[in-house]
């Protein structure tokens, strides 16, 4: 800007000049008005530049790393503690998710601990139940096979995985001694109300299992309803005892019982035979002392040859070889000869031998050689175990289609708690186990009467007071229906002539 | 009928004992020959067969358990040798098992009687009662 002379024309330049001067001034002050607005827009730029900023830190990073967290947490992850210090409620709310997660990974880390626990008892039960002998198959409410150890795959012989969810009756066929199907609702009852049908299977009884290889073994069976928990869905557990080897054990026993007895009777034979012929032969020539002793050998020999016969019966019964031959048999004449026969022994102890009979006594049907050992056992029992001067009392009775037989005497007597086991193989009384009562005998004789007379469909039983009060024996055989012996028939009855025992 | 008594008929009865326990064959040689029968003895299966082929017997006494040759193989020789012989055949053994007892009866064995269970007499009572055609409860049944 040029200085304004002074001239007249001066005040109008004056004029002119002030008017430049408002407008260059105006303009000036409008140019800073606008670097203002300027300065001001940028000022609030940035301002909410660095307010968003704050935001994008304060609130979203945080936010973004909670949502990272969750993600791993989600995925099971992290057991790690989330730590945010951002002092509001986002840091809350890490706090919480960080707590939930230590929760949970304890849970887990127990749930975990417990499940080993459970896996490690299931192995040990399952190394049990299938290291037990015995065979075990456990089936559910179907009578779906659940479980079969391995002694059980042995004896079905199929596979694991091909027995399980199969019925039961399919895997297994299970037969009585009589040939006769067992069904399993015999063995393995399952419905929840006591069936009606009678159950004719008898636990201890051996059954024959027959598996689906035509296989047969002979087995024991024990079957337990475990119903009652319907969740559970288990039906029962049967438990196969295998009696293969325990057969095959006994049928050895059997045979060298069978064997041993054969040694024992050859030189018995010897023993005896020359014994009766020495004794017919001292008949006149002995003194009466030589006659005795004689006599005494005889008795002991006879006594030891009973033994060795009961001891084959025995096997024989063992075996279910023992056999009968019934035929109409004089019985009042079978008694008086069994009487005959044991005087001389009770005789030695001045025992009487007392019998009492019917005026008639109708024929049984029974074996003469058989039904002989039966009397020759009790009678000879009575005398062992009555004392010296003695009653024994043999008498009979008719009942219906039955002769009852009785042996009484006033001996011993038998202890109550015997009774039960008195008929029992190899069961003695415990005084007749007392060496020092003199008394001899196996424990086999009563068992095998009990065998004969219930080989004939008799009854053998015995009453007795109590000790030293007596006992009595009785037995009963059915009556014959044939009255009289067919002409022909051979003179069973008559004994075969022998030598009579020297008297002393 | 006493078996002690001497029987008339005896005289012309033959009986040949196989058994290898000597006093057994000898008891029984005795109280059978005081009877009034011709009895002879062999110890073993081997020579009962040369006897049984050199004359014949009326009775074939018959043990089982024998040394070499068996009482039933020396029967099955005998009877395949001599199929319609007469000759009557009691087993006289202590073997009582069944399947024993019944071979001998298929082998053709007359009787079947347990040693033990027997006296002399009272085998010599089965040996009358054999040719007597008869049996008595001695006789093992068959199986």
């Amino acid at each position: 800007m040029n200085p304004v002379p002074k001239t007249p024309h001066q005040g109008n330049l004056f004029l002119k000049i002030a008017v430049v001067v408002i407008i260059t001034n105006l303009s000036l002050a409008l140019g800073i008005i606008f670097h203002l607005k300027l300065i001001f827009t940028l000022a609030i730029l940035a301002v909410t530049s660095i307010i968003n900023l704050g935001v994008i830190y304060t609130f979203l990073l945080p936010l973004k790393s909670l949502l990272k967290f969750t993600v791993k947490f989600i995925n099971g992850q992290t057991n790690e503690r989330f730590n945010i210090q951002t002092g509001d409620e986002i840091e809350e709310l890490a706090l919480a998710f960080s707590q939930i997660n230590q929760n949970l990974s304890q849970t887990l880390t127990k749930t975990l601990r417990e499940k080993d626990l459970l896996v490690s008892e299931k192995n040990k039960l399952a190394t049990i139940i299938s290291s037990i002998t015995d065979g075990i198959i456990v089936v559910d409410l179907h009578k779906k096979i659940i479980l079969a150890n391995q002694s059980a795959l042995n004896i079905i012989g199929i596979p694991g995985n091909e027995v399980l969810k199969q019925n039961l009756e399919e895997i297994i066929k299970l037969t009585d001694k009589t040939d006769r199907i067992l069904t399993s609702d015999e063995y393995c009852p399952i419905s929840l109300t006591p069936s009606d049908t009678p159950k004719k299977f008898k636990p201890n009884e051996p059954v024959v299992l027959t598996n689906k290889a035509n296989k047969k073994s002979q087995i024991r069976l024990t079957s337990t309803s475990v119903i009652g928990n319907t969740q559970a869905d288990l039906g029962c557990v049967l438990i196969f005892h295998d009696l293969t080897q325990e057969t095959a054990l006994e049928a050895m026993q059997v045979d060298f019982v069978s064997m041993a007895s054969h040694e024992l009777r050859t030189p018995l034979t010897s023993i005896l035979g020359y014994l009766n012929v020495l004794a017919e032969d001292g008949k006149n020539n002995f003194t009466t002392t030589q006659k005795d002793f004689v006599n005494k050998i005889l008795t002991a020999s006879q006594q030891l040859a009973v033994l060795v016969n009961n001891l084959l019966n025995v096997s024989r019964v063992e075996r279910g070889a023992f056999s009968i031959s019934s035929r109409p048999l004089d019985w009042a004449k079978t008694l008086t000869q069994a009487v005959d026969e044991n005087k001389l022994q009770a005789a030695q102890k001045n025992i009487s031998l007392e019998l009492n009979l019917p005026q008639t006594l109708p024929s049984v049907s029974a074996d003469p050689v058989r039904m002989m050992e039966v009397l020759n056992n009790l009678i000879s029992n009575a005398v062992n175990y009555t004392p010296e001067g003695g009653i024994i009392k043999i008498a009979a009775k008719i009942g219906s289609n039955e002769v009852i037989t009785m042996i009484s005497d006033n001996g011993k007597g038998i202890p109550k708690e015997a009774i039960p086991h008195l008929f029992t193989k190899f069961f003695r009384v415990t005084y007749a186990l007392d060496t020092s009562s003199n008394s001899k005998g196996t424990g086999l004789g009563l068992y095998l009467s009990k065998s004969i007379v219930e080989l004939h469909h008799g009854k053998i039983w015995v009453e007795s007071a109590g000790i030293n009060k007596g006992s009595t024996f009785y037995f009963s055989l059915p009556i014959s229906t044939i009255s009289k012996l067919p002409s022909n028939f051979p003179n069973l009855n008559s004994k075969p002539l022998d030598i009579p025992p020297v008297s002393a | 009928m006493d078996p002690l008594a001497i029987n008339p008929q005896a005289k012309s009865k033959k009986i040949l004992i196989v058994e290898d326990e000597k006093p057994i064959a000898e008891l029984y040689q005795l109280v059978i020959s005081k009877a009034g029968f011709q009895v002879k003895i062999a110890p073993d299966g081997a020579t009962g067969l040369q006897v049984l082929e050199a004359e014949s017997f009326d009775m074939l006494l018959l043990d089982i358990m024998l040394p070499g040759i068996n009482g039933l193989e020396l029967l099955r020789q005998f009877k395949s040798k001599h199929p319609d012989s007469q000759m009557i055949v009691l087993l006289l053994t202590n073997l009582g098992q069944d399947a024993v007892i019944k071979e001998a009866f298929e082998l053709g064995a007359t009787g079947y009687l347990i040693k033990a269970s027997l006296t002399p007499n009272q085998v010599l009572t089965e040996v009358n009662n054999a040719f007597a055609g008869k049996q008595s409860e001695s006789w093992v049944k068959p199986v």
